[in-house]
């Protein structure tokens, strides 16, 4: 359509796109979400997760359950489909597959450094990385004693180290500076993969440009309500934006010299796809923001499967499937404690 | 004289018949006051039995309210972000201190252990949330309303400066103690996180306030016991 993706797509990347389109429809529905939303304990939750994709990762796990069991086992239902879907990949496919990958792998990353920091085993850390994260020497970032030893030791072999080159210096490794690095790293992640994908072309360039847009908008956001009333300079705060996406750069130095959530409304307020995402949630308040987000999030991904011959359909499944997990674990946890008025609170329904 | 002396054992004869009802007034008014003692001590055991309620009902919903928030920090911010595994295991002294007060001088039996919260390495004083100071021994009634005088309208404005700035100070403290230890999670936390760290917080005092009027409420129903 755009770049005659119908001509040849499908000898390459077709049978992919139709597993992806097949694993879509196993997403669980709005029906679904009811019945769990009803639940009593968290036994309920599982037996009705049995009857879904989900049963044969949780049916042998024995009361009582907690709610990070649920979330592991779901999350390692995605893994796995991701995992036979890139096994079967073809470049340029494969790489687009991994970038995917790669925001779990700095948060992964961030965890191990900041766990060896306040002196916690090595091991128990590496229990709670994302297993989408995870890399071979993953484990000696432990050693490391400021960002230069970090990229110098571990991280020049793999596919972070292109993103170190605007954070290496030798200054010891604190909260503060750990927190810039994540952000640092994530900000070049994002543009880098941002370039892959106009790279690309095509549909997959306009469908990827738009939702990548929208996260380094949404990232800026975040960055800037988190960093209000700490110790963030505003240059340090502009600095963490992303070089691109609907706020760019207009938005970006507005958001930059924010003091409150009203300041940050009014700066987002003068764009339009972001007017009825504020208009959800009442001054002065923050708490619907994220849902407010997610649900625009899952508008996008949701339309990304109209079309045919792209690879968005791969993020969007991806995301999607993270997105559900979230509602699982915020059920369970609403089931768990006893709060099940407060359910529609964070449940994003998809489709 | 033997009238006069005949006149004395009638006089004497009659004096004591005025005692024996004077102390039987004294022993009515005496096992009334004694009563009313006993009312009194009633209603303050009850009273404080319901402020006790009151209190577990208050720090039951901070509770719940707390572990809804963190839920929602660990669903804003991931799993990974929010968890035990990030918590700092290196020496360090704590933020928030709790000092028994042994009330040696109480007129009861039993001891009667006062307890005062000392939030983010301030100086202890007993806020307002605090039930009893040290210095009232006695549990007194609840009062609706509050009665302030201020004592000296000179100095009035130059102590509420100071205290103002003296707050301020204070509260630019406890703000940064509050970031510093939300830092385990990371310089840049969703402010659910720190909605579930006032809350935590609130439902810490409401736990030192439960224990001091608990304190009170025992020593109020021993006192009752005694008697």
């Amino acid at each position: 359509m755009y770049g005659w993706e119908m001509l040849s797509f499908n000898i390459h990347d077709g049978f992919l796109e139709a597993i992806v389109r097949g694993n879509r429809s196993g997403l669980l529905t709005a029906s679904d979400y009811n019945n769990l939303c009803q639940c009593e304990n968290l036994d309920d939750v599982k037996m009705h997760l049995t009857a879904t994709e989900y049963g044969p990762y949780l049916q042998n796990e024995p009361s009582p359950l907690h709610t990070t069991t649920i979330v592991e086992k779901c999350t390692l239902k995605l893994v796995d489909e991701y995992k036979h879907m890139l096994c079967q990949a073809t470049e340029p496919l494969s790489t687009f597959l991994q970038y995917i990958t790669y925001g779990h792998m700095i948060d992964n990353v961030v965890l191990i450094v900041t766990g060896t920091l306040h002196e916690r085993d090595v091991n128990e850390l590496l229990e709670k990385c994302h297993p989408l994260g995870m890399f071979d020497s993953i484990a000696s970032l432990a050693v490391a004693q400021n960002m230069r030893e970090l990229y110098r030791l571990v991280l020049v072999d793999t596919p972070l180290a292109p993103y170190f080159s605007e954070c290496i210096t030798s200054e010891d490794l604190d909260d503060m500076n750990i927190e810039i690095m994540r952000n640092t790293l994530y900000k070049a992640y994002l543009e880098d993969f941002y370039k892959f994908c106009q790279k690309l072309g095509g549909a997959t360039a306009e469908i990827m440009c738009d939702l990548l847009s929208f996260e380094a908008d949404r990232r800026a956001v975040n960055i800037t309500i988190n960093s209000i009333g700490t110790e963030l300079t505003r240059d340090d705060r502009r600095r963490l934006y992303s070089n691109f996406g609907l706020l760019y750069p207009y938005g970006h130095e507005e958001l930059a010299v924010c003091e409150d959530v009203d300041q940050v409304r009014g700066a987002m307020e003068k764009y339009p796809p972001y007017q009825s995402i504020f208009a959800k949630i009442s001054y002065g308040e923050s708490q619907m923001l994220d849902k407010a987000f997610y649900e625009e999030e899952v508008r996008r991904l949701c339309l990304s499967f109209e079309q045919q011959f792209h690879y968005a359909v791969f993020f969007a499944y991806i995301r999607l499937r993270e997105q559900e997990i979230r509602n699982l674990m915020w059920i369970s946890e609403c089931v768990a404690q006893n709060q099940k008025n407060r359910v529609h609170d964070s449940v994003v329904f998809m489709f | 004289m033997a009238a006069a002396t005949e006149e004395q054992p009638a006089s004497t004869g009659s004096v004591p018949r005025v005692e024996e009802v004077e102390k039987v007034h004294e022993t009515t008014e005496g096992e009334r006051l004694e009563r009313d003692d006993d009312d009194d001590e009633i209603l303050r055991f009850m009273d404080s039995v319901d402020g006790y309620l009151l209190l577990m009902d208050s720090l039951s919903s901070a509770l719940r309210q707390g572990w809804l928030d963190l839920a929602s920090a660990r669903h804003s911010m991931g799993t990974s972000r929010v968890s035990s595994t990030l918590f700092d295991h290196k020496e360090q002294s704590a933020a928030t201190k709790l000092q028994v007060i042994d009330s040696a001088d109480m007129q009861s039996s039993e001891p009667n252990p006062h307890f005062v919260l000392s939030k983010w390495h301030l100086e202890e004083k007993p806020s307002s949330n605090d039930s009893v100071s040290a210095q009232d021994t006695k549990p007194t009634l609840r009062f609706r309303g509050s009665a302030t005088t201020p004592e000296d309208g000179s100095h009035q404005s130059d102590a509420a400066l100071a205290e103002s700035l003296a707050g301020v100070d204070t509260s630019s403290h406890v703000q940064r103690a509050r970031s510093k230890a939300l830092s385990v999670y990371g310089a840049l936390v969703s402010p659910k996180l720190r909605t579930a760290q006032i809350s935590f917080e609130t439902a810490l005092e409401v736990i030192v306030e439960l224990a001091n009027s608990r304190s009170n409420m025992l020593a109020s129903f021993s006192q009752i016991k005694d008697e």
